[in-house]
């Protein structure tokens, strides 16, 4: 039988990750969220990648913790 | 969203609007963790009159008075794409009327209840409404006691009873 890894504990940071994200102060979501949003406008009007520190700190930890609306 | 916040509140001191109060994904991000919206919704009690259509024409002049655009449904306010509605059943007029202040930064604004927005998402009932009643289940503190006489006095109790399997933890 094919042995398969245990994501437990990765399931876990995940989640944990999230409770972080949520305990945010609201100042700081909003800025991730419009933030992100106002990248991808100009990148739909010019084509090029913008993005801001707090984007690419956010993005490389967890892609997907911001999930779409 | 300082200023924008500081434009919406002037709307009431000025009584173009009587109350104002933010809902939707953005009341839901204050209690959850963050994810992707593209506006502001902001719910108002405002005076109909006798025209309904032209509820929304002395606030929209206003804002355009000031310089902001409208474009499409939104309105864009210091950056920030604002969607106006008016309150639009009992439910959504109890939930501007009892909204918490927050502060934001140096300005006050208004945020629905955690208990309100659950009781407009069960009543509007879309696929991401009850996948979001899930995340505040999870995550985000929920008075059941306020939300349950919530749900009664504005007869959503047997919906969620209906529906309560899909927010189970």
């Amino acid at each position: 039988m094919k042995k398969y890894p245990d994501i437990t504990e990765l399931l876990k940071n995940k989640e944990a990750h999230r409770r972080t994200l949520a305990a945010l102060p609201f100042e700081k979501k909003i800025e991730i969220v419009f933030n992100k949003m106002k990248a991808r406008s100009e990148f739909i009007k010019t084509g090029r990648v913008v993005s801001s520190p707090t984007e690419a700190r956010i993005e490389s930890v967890d892609n997907d913790d911001v999930t779409d609306e | 969203m300082k200023e924008t916040l500081g434009v919406l509140n002037r709307l009431v001191e000025d009584g173009v609007i009587r109350q104002y109060a933010i809902g939707g994904a953005v009341a839901a991000i204050y209690y959850l963790e963050p994810f992707d919206t593209s506006d502001v919704d902001v719910f108002v009690q405002i005076e109909t009159g006798e025209n309904e259509l032209m509820i929304f024409a002395p606030l929209y002049e206003r804002l355009t008075q000031q310089g902001f655009q409208l474009t499409g449904e939104f309105v864009n306010i210091e950056g920030f794409p604002v969607q106006f509605l008016p309150v639009f059943n009992p439910l959504t007029d109890e939930a501007v009327s009892e909204a918490q202040t927050i502060n934001y930064g140096q300005v006050t604004t208004r945020i629905m209840r955690a208990e309100h927005l659950l009781a407009i998402m069960l009543d509007t009932g879309r696929p991401k409404d009850y996948a979001r009643i899930h995340l505040f289940m999870e995550q985000a503190a929920v008075n059941m006691n306020l939300l349950n006489a919530i749900l009664l006095r504005h007869g959503l109790t047997q919906k969620w009873e209906a529906n309560e399997y899909r927010f189970k933890l």
